[in-house]
């Protein structure tokens, strides 16, 4: 069994580790960095729980082999606010009630930050379009759409 | 009356460690020594086991044990009906994915290349897979050929299996009146077929269990679970265990809408463990959710309607017939429950209600939000549509006409309490513009239908909470319901709040764990705010007593005299007479007086002399637009209102509103588990598709509405909301296709393929 360095900044601090080549990068951070945050829900690339920025683009971790991964610069949801000092997509959130079991959360709330990085004065239409790899089974979208709205607006 | 917490839409107190990441679900629990197990299931639906080899699997490096059927207990089990082994002990194997074996391993890739190593040779057997062939007197073949003799648990309903039905695992029947009667009355009949797929719940967090035991024989389960109690009744049962040995922990759950009660893993995941000697994992994965994790039934109902001319509904007769695979769990209840949904809305005075549970060889299923109400609402509300058109009316009046009212007597015998059906469509009917017509430009042609239904909660059930106040003024919360998303913690957090009159954040919730929080029934039946919630005011009022007893001499007065505010007990006549909580405890935390503690138990006892506590009642009006070319629906409007009582948080009620349209939308348009003799052939969100970001309108023309009507019996009036508002999405969408194109979708999901070839068989629109 080989293993293979895997060198990566992680919200913002330089790690270094050694995994099988053929792990992806969900698996790596969680059970590598011991960060829950991101989620496992289909494997297969379809439902956007896994989701995390990787060199400022949205990806979704389980399909990405962590060795591709090197060199670059990773941020989980664990790295984006805290407690104290929550960034305004996690504020709006909170203040739009735009999650109920929260399982999607950290993807959703990724997703919307990589798009309004890219594109800070969204429509509905585009906001739908960008988030739409991100699954979710409780909120039926709205309240999301409408938190991420508010980002838009306070930003401009 | 003016309430501090209770009505206002204070955030969620779970908002901000699940922004953060930080929530824990039992999907990221871990423990020392913790292993993983994976099942090797049958690949045939039904055959003989006659060579089953695991010693290769046992040899590879890594593998702790392999669980064979020889190690399960060897008495037939289950729930209800007591038809299945833990791992087939009696060497046959009754669906396609049906557990044979388990690995344990150190390693999930380990344990499944374990699987890989195991050999087994099948002697096959016939197999049946139809509804309608399984339930044949002599159909192609009888699952459970014994099931005669098999023992049934009658605690949740009475199980009826009728022996001229192989294949039937439960019969249920209620009726009143004379249906030929009241036939012979109508002045005409609608009589139609309806059906439904098997369709997924599609948690986020798919079905996981941990469990492991110690020196003392007892067990320790954390799960993804809805009811804490009733699985620990479950794990007691199959171990021969008395409950004080069995503890069941339920982190936060990533879901569960009804698809998390006794789940596919928490009879079995103690079996892993205890061979094997460590704690063990299972977690299902995505395509073993859609295959296995009990996806809601293929249904058929058979509905006959006798109608006067003036909108009258004499007599509705309705059979059911639900595919619930090749073992049950819960499915024999539902089948009893589906008839509270068609019963519950409207008052017909010959009324027979039959429905039938069957087996098949296919992959067992299970109840999935609305416990048998969305089974129900999807042909009752289109034969409300067509009863309509026959007799020339409005469909909203033809509904308006036979709507129960406000002490009427149902089928059941219990009397109808808190019916905002009524206002509840009126406000619907508005907010669509009931009665404009709208042209769409070509090829799309605009629809609009209206549904309404009924979701009960159950009775009979009991929820028990435990408060304590503490020397800082926090009140810790001791109950074993579920936090799934619906908003519980936040909801029992804002009833704790107001009976203390104090803030949201002075409230902690114990997380449910059998050693530690009180009976509750589970979260099922959109029972939790209003069962759950009113134990927990219960047991304030039970705290306060002591607290004031307490206080009394302190302040020089009788506890009578006294209130509490903010931290604060003061003479209700001379507020400025007071003492803070903290003046109760000596220095270290102890309470003074003859309590070490503060602490005390509220009940709520559901009552036992009705079937159903309370409805939550629903009107949904939906604006669709149907291109004609392509078959597409588009949805244009979504109106949902709810009459779930007093809305203790109203931004949460309008989330479940929203949620339960959306996944309604689902049901409506897309969503169907595909079984080719016995094997789910889209277990993936490729070929299962959920609603997504753009199948929605835009938001603002998705409007949540809540109609209240307050429950007599329910803390401040509050009954449930968390299933009533997915149930009868899919028939409203039928009617609006229909207004839209004159196509009456008979049969779930109203896919395009199926407009468009309608539309084409039409002819020109």
């Amino acid at each position: 069994m080989q293993f293979v360095k895997l060198c990566l900044t992680v919200n913002g601090k330089y790690c270094e580790t050694y995994i099988e080549p053929w792990r992806t990068l969900l698996e790596v951070i969680r059970g590598k960095f011991g960060l829950a945050g991101t989620k496992s829900s289909c494997e297969t690339g379809h439902c956007g729980a896994c989701t995390v920025i990787l060199d400022g683009k949205s990806v979704k971790s389980c399909l990405v082999l962590a060795p591709q991964a090197n060199g670059m610069d990773l941020l989980t949801i664990e790295g984006l606010g805290t407690r104290e000092n929550l960034h305004p997509i996690q504020q709006a959130f909170i203040d739009h009630f735009a999650m109920q079991c929260g399982f999607c959360t950290p993807g959703m709330i990724l997703s919307a930050k990589a798009l309004l990085d890219e594109n800070s004065n969204p429509t509905e239409d585009e906001i739908k379009a960008n988030m739409t790899g991100n699954l979710c089974r409780c909120t039926g979208y709205k309240k999301i759409v409408e938190a991420i709205q508010t980002v838009a607006q306070e930003e401009r | 009356m003016e309430y501090m917490v209770i009505g206002k839409s204070t955030p969620r107190v779970d908002a901000i460690d699940k922004v953060l990441g930080k929530t824990r679900y039992a999907s990221d629990f871990m423990t020392e020594g913790m292993c993983y197990g994976k099942f090797f299931r049958s690949s045939v639906p039904h055959a003989k086991i006659t060579k089953l080899d695991v010693s290769k699997a046992e040899k590879l490096a890594g593998v702790q044990t392999v669980v064979i059927p020889q190690d399960a207990p060897p008495t037939r089990l289950g729930m209800l009906i007591f038809d299945r082994y833990l791992l087939p002990r009696d060497g046959v194997v009754k669906y396609i994915g049906e557990p044979i074996a388990a690995v344990v391993a150190d390693t999930e890739e380990i344990a499944q290349e374990a699987l890989d190593l195991i050999e087994v040779e099948y002697e096959e057997l016939p197999a049946v897979f139809e509804l309608e062939e399984a339930m044949k007197e002599k159909p192609s073949n009888v699952v459970h050929p014994d099931l005669q003799n098999y023992v049934d648990l009658g605690v949740l309903c009475k199980v009826l299996r009728e022996p001229h039905i192989p294949n039937n695992a439960n019969h249920y029947s209620i009726s009143s009146g004379d249906l030929d009667k009241g036939f012979a009355e109508a002045d005409i009949i609608v009589e139609n077929e309806y059906s439904m797929p098997r369709i997924s719940h599609c948690h986020p967090e798919t079905h996981d269990c941990i469990a492991w035991w110690d020196s003392n024989g007892d067990v320790t389960i954390v799960e993804s679970t809805q009811g804490v109690h009733v699985d620990r009744i479950l794990v007691s049962f199959y171990y021969g265990l008395p409950l004080s040995k069995v503890r069941v922990i339920g982190p936060f759950n990533g879901s569960g809408f009804g698809g998390k009660l006794m789940g596919p893993l928490i009879g079995i995941v103690p079996l892993l463990a205890k061979k094997a000697g460590r704690p063990v994992k299972v977690a299902f994965t995505r395509e073993e959710q859609f295959a296995f994790g009990r996806p809601q039934w293929i249904n058929s109902t058979h509905i006959k309607d006798g109608v006067t001319k003036d909108g009258k509904i004499v007599a509705r007769q309705i059979t059911w017939k639900q595919d619930v695979g090749a073992y049950v769990q819960l499915a024999v209840h539902v089948t009893q429950n589906a008839s509270f949904g068609a019963l519950g809305l409207y008052n017909i005075p010959n009324f027979q209600y039959d429905g039938y549970a069957i087996y098949t060889n296919n992959p067992p299923a299970g109840s999935l939000r609305g416990y048998g109400t969305a089974e129900m609402a999807w042909p009752i509300e289109q034969q409300m549509d067509l009863i309509a058109e026959k007799l020339k009316m409005d469909p909203a009046e033809v509904r308006r006409r036979n709507f129960l009212k406000e002490g009427d007597i149902d089928i059941t015998g219990s009397d109808v309490h808190s019916i905002g059906i009524a206002d509840a469509l009126e406000q619907t009917l508005t907010e669509i513009e009931w009665g404009k017509e709208e042209n769409g430009e070509y090829p799309w042609k605009i629809g609009k239908g209206i549904s309404a239904a009924a979701k009960y909660t159950l009775a009979k059930t009991r929820d028990n909470a435990l408060v304590k106040v503490k020397s800082d003024a926090t009140i810790e919360v001791y109950q074993s319901g579920d936090e799934m998303g619906q908003g519980l913690d936040t909801v029992l957090s804002q009833i704790a709040a107001e009976e203390f009159k104090t803030s949201v954040d002075k409230v902690k919730i114990i997380r449910a764990d059998t050693s530690i929080t009180p009976y509750n029934a589970g979260s099922l039946s959109s029972r939790s705010t209003s069962h759950t919630g009113t134990a927990v005011k219960n047991a304030c009022d039970e705290v306060k007593k002591k607290l004031f007893e307490a206080a009394a001499p302190m302040l020089g007065t009788t506890y009578s005299d006294l209130e509490i505010k903010d931290g604060k007990i003061f003479i209700s006549r001379q507020p400025d007479k007071f003492i803070q909580i903290s003046q109760l405890f000596s220095f270290d935390g102890v309470a003074l007086g003859r309590n070490a503690e503060f602490i005390a138990q509220g009940t709520f006892y559901a009552p036992t002399d009705r079937s159903t506590s309370c409805y939550t009642y629903v009107a949904v009006g939906i604006k669709v637009a149907v291109n004609i070319k392509t078959g597409m629906v588009k949805l244009l409007k979504l109106v949902e209102a709810a009459d779930c009582g007093r809305p203790i948080n109203p931004k949460m009620c309008e989330q479940q509103i929203e949620g339960g349209l959306i996944q309604g939308v689902g049901s409506a348009l897309f969503e169907e588990l595909i079984l080719r003799d016995g094997i789910v052939v889209n277990p993936n969100y490729m070929d299962y598709k959920i609603p997504l970001f753009t199948d929605i309108p835009p938001v603002k023309d998705i409007v949540p509405i809540i109609a209240t009507c307050f429950y007599k019996d329910g803390a401040y009036g509050a009954k449930g909301i968390g299933e009533g508002t997915n149930v009868a999405v899919a028939p409203a969408i039928a009617n609006a296709v229909y207004n839209a194109v004159g196509i009456r979708i008979k049969d779930l999901p109203i896919s395009r393929e199926k407009v468009f070839w309608e539309i084409k068989s039409k002819g020109k629109i």
